[in-house]
């Protein structure tokens, strides 16, 4: 079997052990996450209700419910962890189009997770004390908290309806229209189970023998319901897309069990409060639980196979005209990973150049692409430090970059390869045959003409500085004789430096190369 | 590319990964394993030798451990995930593919941890008498399984910077028994310990404790960091000798940045002052000086969690311009894909980028460019923005940089598009640097909308 050119395509897992992992690992997360969505609404609610009514014994009982947060919270992330892991293996193309559509709400999520998770498990300490900072911290982590399944509710219904991903792009990452109002019914819907769940929870688990707190939690667990039988047939009525036949058989055997559970809810108040039992109320609550999902998981595989198959062929052909290119590309990684950037030659080899050519006379292979001609390397004669500023910072507005992607060593090492090829560090030869005359009149060209842009003592004029590309330095930048009296003559193409080869006769220019030359100052 | 790109205003896409990851590598290495296996440690010593101080600093630490390992380690442990799925699908999608028995295992690895770690935090109190030993037993298992994880994404790490015959061969043993997998074990295992015993040394020096007993544990915690320590940093060169030069020689840029390369000295400067700190910090413990060793505290946290960061920013950073060596760019581009898109364009292969009418603006098409080639790292002026990095250059320039990305600057993907949009990039990014135009907060997912100023 040949690599695959795209390992998107590859799958690691059967699709049927898959599915059902997935559907088992999101079902425990979702059963600890609406736990804990249930806890902190319930702890918050009684925390607030303690106070008002400065009941003690209420405020401790809060406390314990507050107490299993920690737990239920934790044991929804760790579960979480599969789902996600076999969703982006099983569904990539849904499930991270849908992430990257709401990328920044979904970015959030971790923030949103940590901020109220580290409030919720701190509130409990020290609570008798300083009831108003906890009030302050519960009701925000309460509120920081719920919006997280709002995060992850909106990105499963983009998931699943890929045929308004166009205008989820288009509206920066909004849902709108039906899709907006079906989010709506269906957070509403995970925050009733959240409710209902919880309560259960804290009747069985943290009520102890009270009558009185296991009479207000079978409250809150049939008021959650009473919501979700309003929240639940809006939520299905107005599904995008509708349901097929085995979404509307699963929906009656998961009502049928609601049926059973309502009923065992409802049943009559003994005195001794033992009305519910964890063993009758569990196995009802279970199995409309997981029928509830099983609706949820196979609407929402309807809405991925619509955009998978496409995605499908159009990854395989695409993979397939990849092909011809991996040869070449693993070739050009092997050499890539043998080329170190760690001395000279390397760097000037690589990084200069294609500008600067190979032969560092200015004729690189991009050469010709430049307003501002890279400079004939080899006719540079300047100071270490001057040439380790003029590579670090680049010369602005030119292609000349600046090099600080290099650390200061290896352009120190640069420059020494550099000078040991063409001698660039150091002065350059004087001109032994100019007259004293023709020297004199340079000076008063420099004077006059040039010192305007380059500056008396060669150092640029303030105003000069701004000129893109500003002229070097030349007290501690020179240029071989030959090519500064073409730079003279010729001008610098793309700068403001004017061609003089018709202003000054011959020997003033050679003099005045000179005169330049007897500006540095090292 | 087959899914929509976004970037981070601001901190850019590599911080923001970086970020959580760091949080993460801080709580998962130096609380879950370092500060738990002194927990247990603690718990054992006070069974022992029947010492309640001892018992009682144990049960001190747990509440914040527990709390912190759920509340910030398990978050962020899922959230580099979160995050990485939405800023670089392709990457992690294809990660997966390639580890996907190692994560799935390291899953069932995470489900006992934190369910080994909530059951010891809500029986703690109630083993008592005989069963106390649990206190320890428990503990052991925990960091057991904490160390555990570890190894699984050890391996898996180490393959993004030394992918070995993977390239070639895609053998999921070349890929997970890397060379440099056992080096960044050992590491991070060694790590742990450094930062468990300065983050439990912080809780013995400043909790409310009798002196004696603070004299008596002092040596025993100095003792542990600076074995630790000195380990840890023999695992490091260990470590260092596995990686290829070619990537080790970006290590010391990787920690300077550009703002601060042409100053190498710092660097060193700067590593041997938080390796004086720490190892001040274990004399002053096994000398008994707690003043010193209080003064000490503080420093040494932040430094060691610098250098923890140091070491993740240089892992991270060193692999560039790969995100999987020999496969896949840090921008999500194959590196088949180089020579397809010079061929076939890049724009013409970005479904979402036409279907949401993008095409034919140059603008968007110059920002989608951005978007693909360079938002992994690089911001529109934030953190690394492209438009300082250009600011200086001429539009010819920018041009001619952008055709030798790779080979100018190592660490760089190459520009993946023609010539016509090679182009078109130069021009946007000119345009950007010189202020002549700006993304709109609303774009950041294409870069759809782009305003000329």
């Amino acid at each position: 079997m040949s690599p695959l050119p795209d390992l998107l395509l590859s799958a690691p897992i059967a699709r049927g052990l898959r599915e059902a992992l997935l559907f088992g690992g999101f079902s425990l997360h979702l059963f600890f996450a609406l736990l804990a969505l249930g806890t902190a609404f319930l702890s918050v609610f009684y925390f607030i209700d303690a106070l008002r009514g400065h009941r003690l014994d209420e405020l401790r009982w809060d406390k314990q419910i507050l107490r299993t947060f920690l737990a239920h919270k934790s044991l929804a992330v760790v579960l979480g962890v599969a789902p996600l892991l076999l969703i982006q293996v099983g569904h990539a193309v849904p499930f991270f189009s849908a992430i990257a559509l709401l990328a920044p709400f979904w970015l959030l999520l971790v923030v949103l997770l940590m901020v109220s998770f580290l409030s919720l498990d701190s509130l409990g300490h020290r609570l008798y004390v300083h009831p108003a900072p906890h009030l302050v911290l519960g009701l925000a982590a309460l509120i920081i908290f719920l919006i997280v399944p709002g995060i992850f509710s909106a990105v499963l219904v983009a998931a699943e309806h890929s045929e308004k991903w166009a205008d989820i792009l288009v509206q920066g990452g909004r849902l709108r229209g039906s899709l907006a109002l079906h989010w709506l019914l269906r957070y509403l819907h995970v925050l009733g189970a959240g409710l209902v769940l919880g309560a259960l929870f804290h009747y069985f688990f943290t009520s102890g023998h009270d009558p009185e707190k296991k009479k207000k939690m079978r409250r809150w667990a049939i008021r959650g319901i009473l919501f979700q039988l309003v929240i639940g047939p809006l939520l299905a009525a107005l599904l995008p897309g509708g349901m097929d036949k085995l979404s509307i058989v699963l929906l009656g055997i998961a009502l049928a069990a609601l049926a059973v559970f309502i009923r065992l809810l409802l049943a009559p108040v003994r005195p001794d409060a033992s009305t519910l039992r964890l063993r009758t109320i569990l196995p009802a609550f279970v199995a409309v639980f997981l029928g509830m999902l099983l609706v949820r998981q196979h609407q929402q595989d309807r809405g991925f196979a619509r955009v998978e198959r496409t995605a499908q062929t159009g990854a395989a052909k695409y993979a397939a005209a990849l092909a011809p290119f991996e040869r070449k590309a693993l070739d050009r990684y092997q050499e890539d990973v043998r080329t170190v950037y760690d001395h000279g030659e390397v760097v000037f080899r690589k990084s200069c150049a294609f500008c600067h050519g190979e032969r560092g006379d200015g004729q690189g292979a991009e050469a010709p692409n430049l307003a501002v001609p890279p400079e004939d390397m080899t006719a540079v004669r300047s100071d270490r430090a001057y040439l380790l500023e003029v590579i670090s910072l680049g010369v602005a507005g030119t292609g000349m970059p600046h090099f600080d992607i290099f650390i200061r060593g290896l352009l120190e090492k640069l420059i020494a390869y550099l000078d040991g090829r063409w001698g660039i560090v150091g002065r350059p030869p004087d001109l032994t045959d100019v007259s004293g005359a023709d020297l004199e009149k340079a000076k008063d060209v420099f004077a006059n003409v040039c010192a305007g842009c380059h500056g008396k003592e060669g150092r640029p004029t303030p105003s000069a500085e701004a000129y893109r590309p500003p002229p070097p330095d030349l007290s501690r930048w020179s240029l071989l004789p030959e090519r500064a009296l073409q730079v003279i003559n010729a001008g610098y193409p793309g700068t403001m430096m004017p061609p003089f080869e018709t202003t000054f006769p011959l020997e003033v220019r050679r003099a005045l190369v000179q005169v330049i030359f007897n500006l540095r100052r090292g | 590319m087959p899914f929509p790109l976004y970037a981070v205003p601001i901190f850019g896409n590599g911080m923001v990964i970086g970020l959580v990851g760091i949080i993460h590598v801080v709580i998962s290495h130096g609380v879950a394993i370092g500060l738990m296996a002194f927990l247990t440690l603690a718990a054992y010593l006070g069974v022992r030798k029947n010492r309640p101080d001892w018992e009682d600093h144990a049960e001190r630490m747990l509440k914040p451990a527990a709390i912190i390992i759920t509340g910030v380690g398990a978050v962020t442990g899922a959230g580099i995930w979160f995050v990485t799925s939405a800023l670089n699908p392709r990457g992690i999608g294809s990660m997966l593919r390639v580890f996907f028995w190692p994560w799935f295992i390291e899953w069932v690895v995470f489900v006992l941890e934190v369910g080994a770690l909530l059951f010891y935090y809500f029986m703690w109190k109630r083993w008592t008498m005989e069963r106390k030993k649990y206190r320890f037993y428990f503990g052991c298992l925990y960091v057991f399984l904490a160390a555990l994880s570890s190894v699984l994404i050890s391996g898996i790490l180490g393959f993004m910077l030394t992918s070995d015959g993977w390239p070639w061969n895609k053998s999921f043993l070349s890929a997970f028994l890397n060379p440099s997998f056992l080096p960044q074990l050992f590491f991070r295992l060694g790590l742990s310990l450094v930062l468990g015993s300065i983050f439990s040394l912080a809780v013995l020096l400043f909790a409310r404790y009798r002196d004696d007993f603070r004299h008596r544990a002092l040596p025993l915690y100095g003792a542990v960091l600076a074995a630790s320590s000195g380990l840890t940093l023999a695992f490091a060169a260990w470590y260092l000798a596995a990686v290829p030069s070619r990537f080790k020689a970006q290590a010391v840029f990787s920690v300077l940045t550009s703002h601060l390369s042409q100053h190498p000295g710092l660097f060193w400067a700067a590593n041997l002052a938080a390796f004086l700190v720490i190892a001040g910090l274990a004399i002053a413990s096994l000398l008994k000086r707690a003043p010193l060793a209080k003064f000490l505290a503080a420093p040494a946290i932040v430094l060691a969690v610098g250098l923890t960061a140091e070491f993740e920013r240089v892992r991270e950073f060193i692999r560039g311009p790969y995100l999987m060596p020999g496969y896949m760019y840090s921008n999500q581009v194959l590196v088949v894909e180089e020579d397809y898109f010079r061929a076939n364009s890049l724009l013409e292969n970005a479904p979402w980028f036409i279907a949401a009418g993008g095409r034919g603006d140059e603008n968007s098409e110059g920002a989608f460019l951005f978007l693909q080639n360079c938002s992994c790292c690089h911001t529109t002026g934030g953190i690394n923005s492209v438009a300082d990095r250009s600011r200086t250059l001429s539009r010819d320039g920018i041009r001619v940089i952008l055709g030798h990305l790779h080979e100018m600057v190592p660490f760089m993907p190459p520009f993946s598009g023609t010539e016509e949009e090679r182009d078109k990039l130069a021009a946007f990014l000119y345009k950007l640097a010189q202020g002549e135009i700006r993304l709109l907060p609303s774009g950041r997912i294409l870069l759809l909308r782009v305003e000329d100023k």
